[in-house]
Parts: C-alpha cells; structure tokens; sequence
C-alpha cells in the first residue's frame, strides 16, 4: 500500500465518524482539499466514482471478495 | 479459568463508522489483535491504530476451501491464548453473523478453560433494515443463506419478508477473487422463488456501502429479474410480503383483540 492510499483511507475513516465532515465533503469536496491532505483530482474521483474508483484510488485489494460464510455441507 | 483470553469484535461496514466503543476498547485492551475485514481502507485503519495487527487475508487464495481458512483461522487466535495473551479478533459486519471462525474459536478457547467472549456490532442485515428503510417486525421476516435455502428446500411465508444473503455465491464451497461465484446458480433461485412468488413480485438486490462516499448498492428489480442485477458475493436479496397474512379472528378474540 502507497502512502496515499494510506492518506485516503485515514480520509475515510474520518469521514466515517463525522456526519458533518461527510454533508462539506458532498457540498464542496474541494473544500476539504487541506484538512484531507488530498489533491482536487483525488477528491473529485471519491465524490464522483462508485466503489469500485475508491477501492482502485486505495490501491485496489482482491480481499475485498473475501467473504465470511457458512458452508451448507453436512 | 487459566490465564489468557479470547474476545471476537466486529468492525461493521464501514470503515471506523460502525465500529462500537466497546469494540474498540477491546482492540486497544489486547496484546495480540488479528483481523479480516472485506476491503483496504478498514484494513489501513486498522493498522494505523494497531501496527502490530495482524491480518487474515493471507489464508485466502484463489480456489483455497473456505472451510481449511476458517479452521487456520481458529488455530491462529488459539495459540497466543494458550501462551497467556488476552486476545482481539476484529471481523467485518457482526462477528456472530456469517463468521464460521468466531463462533468455533470462542467455544474452543471455553473448551480449554480461557474466558471468551463475542461482542454484538453492526450486521449487513442492520444496513439492509436502515438503507432499504424496511421494519423486519412488520410483517415478519425470515432469513436464510441462498445455498441453504435451496438446498434444504426451505419453506417460505410469502406473507413475511424474505432475505437470502450471498445469491452470488451459490453452491461454491471455495474462495474466488472474481466478483460472482456462481452466475448459473441465479436461475437456479429464480426458478426456486418462482414457486413461491409470482415472477412479478418486487425484490431488490442489496449491498452495503463500505465507504462513507458512496451510496448502498440497491437495485430495484422483480423476482424474474433478478439475473439481470448487478450480483456479487456481497449482494443480499430482499423480498418484501406478497400480502398481509390472514388474520385469525378467533384467536384475536381469545386474546382481547378487537378486529
């Protein structure tokens, strides 16, 4: 993982627990460009991409198929 | 009770959102934490609190049995417990809901006399409930594993909810790096539900977000729609009721009720 995939999810994990954070960052995402550490390109494409753009800006990661199940053998 | 201990905890979905107070305090508390979570922004998270984390991911690889997974990942959090170590296992979503290891490592540590405990968190089932903006006590609701479902041959009240979780994964025993698992087995559920629900009948396709940016994946369709959805291991069915069920008069009388 790069340093800024770290920067990007340390950006997440702020946006996660903090409603107010996350209502700027939908209004204004270049408004956030010091507080996140991120450049406008990289703002806008978490603004405007799906999941799939946030987990490539993350540096992408095949775990995110790793699911937990029950096996219904037996 | 010997020296040693097991606590499992859930990070919820999405990234340190959901993550409970208490959960993180038993993070923090520990002197061995291990982790699995579903993506790499939860995974940084956590190491960037936790350096010395370690992560599961490594015993997944493509074509690998999830069932020899599982049980490598009991066998890794039983070790530090028996060398004395408190210890912290974090898995995504709800620890007790889909998670085979949780539940087998905490038994085994009782088994062999430490204390162990499984904390409650945020399930994609409590996602589905608030982004789908359903009230699983209205109308009842019943909830099965797609595989099982259909292999056991479930029966259904079409008058209560229906969920069936990893509709992309049926009848796969093996862990896959691609997106779904099993696109033949579609059919196979449509047809199942077909014999239940008119092939018109609402359902949605659901998954939840794991980023704070991004919206719930829902895809509104029908019954007979359904393999035209977007599915991947992470999806979840959502069936609503066809109708409200009956009402029994008499035994609404017997119990006061006016009807």
């Amino acid at each position: 993982m790069s340093k800024r995939s770290e920067i990007i999810a340390d950006f997440m994990a702020k946006l996660s627990v903090d409603p107010g954070l996350r209502r700027r960052f939908k209004e204004d995402p270049s408004s956030l460009k010091d507080e996140s550490g991120l450049s406008d390109e990289e703002l806008e494409l978490l603004a405007g991409g799906g999941p799939d753009q946030v987990l490539d800006a993350l540096g992408g990661d095949a775990t995110v198929n790793c699911m937990i199940m029950f096996t219904s053998e037996g | 009770m010997q020296q040693g201990s097991l606590v499992v905890v859930g990070t919820g979905f999405l990234v340190a959102g959901q993550v409970t107070p208490e959960s993180l305090a038993s993070m923090r508390a520990a002197d061995q934490l291990f982790f699995l979570v579903a993506e790499p922004a939860t995974r940084l998270w956590l190491e960037s609190l936790f350096p010395a984390a370690e992560s599961f991911n490594d015993l997944f690889w493509d074509g690998r049995s999830r069932q020899a997974a599982y049980d490598e990942i009991v066998e890794r959090l039983l070790v530090p417990v028996r060398q004395g170590k408190d210890v912290c296992a974090a898995f995504y979503g709800h620890p007790g809901v889909f998670v085979y290891s949780s539940h087998a490592a905490v038994r085994q540590a009782r088994a062999e006399g430490f204390a162990a405990q499984m904390l409650p968190a945020v399930s994609a089932e409590d996602c589905l409930f608030a982004d789908l903006e359903v009230d699983p006590a209205a109308s009842g609701c019943q909830s099965f594993e797609a595989t099982d479902f259909l292999v056991r041959g479930r029966i259904v009240d079409p008058h209560s909810a229906l969920i069936l979780w990893q509709i992309g994964a049926l009848g796969v025993t093996t862990y896959h790096l691609r997106e779904l698992w099993n696109a033949g087995g579609l059919a196979i559920l449509v047809e199942a539900l077909c014999r239940v629900y008119p092939p018109s009948h609402p359902a949605v396709v659901y998954e939840a977000t794991h980023y704070p940016v991004c919206d719930p994946l829902i895809q509104r369709t029908t019954i007979a729609g359904i393999p035209d959805c977007q599915v991947n291991t992470h999806s979840t069915l959502w069936v609503p009721p066809i109708a409200r069920a009956p009402l029994d008069a008499e035994m609404a009388r017997q119990l006061g009720l006016s009807v």
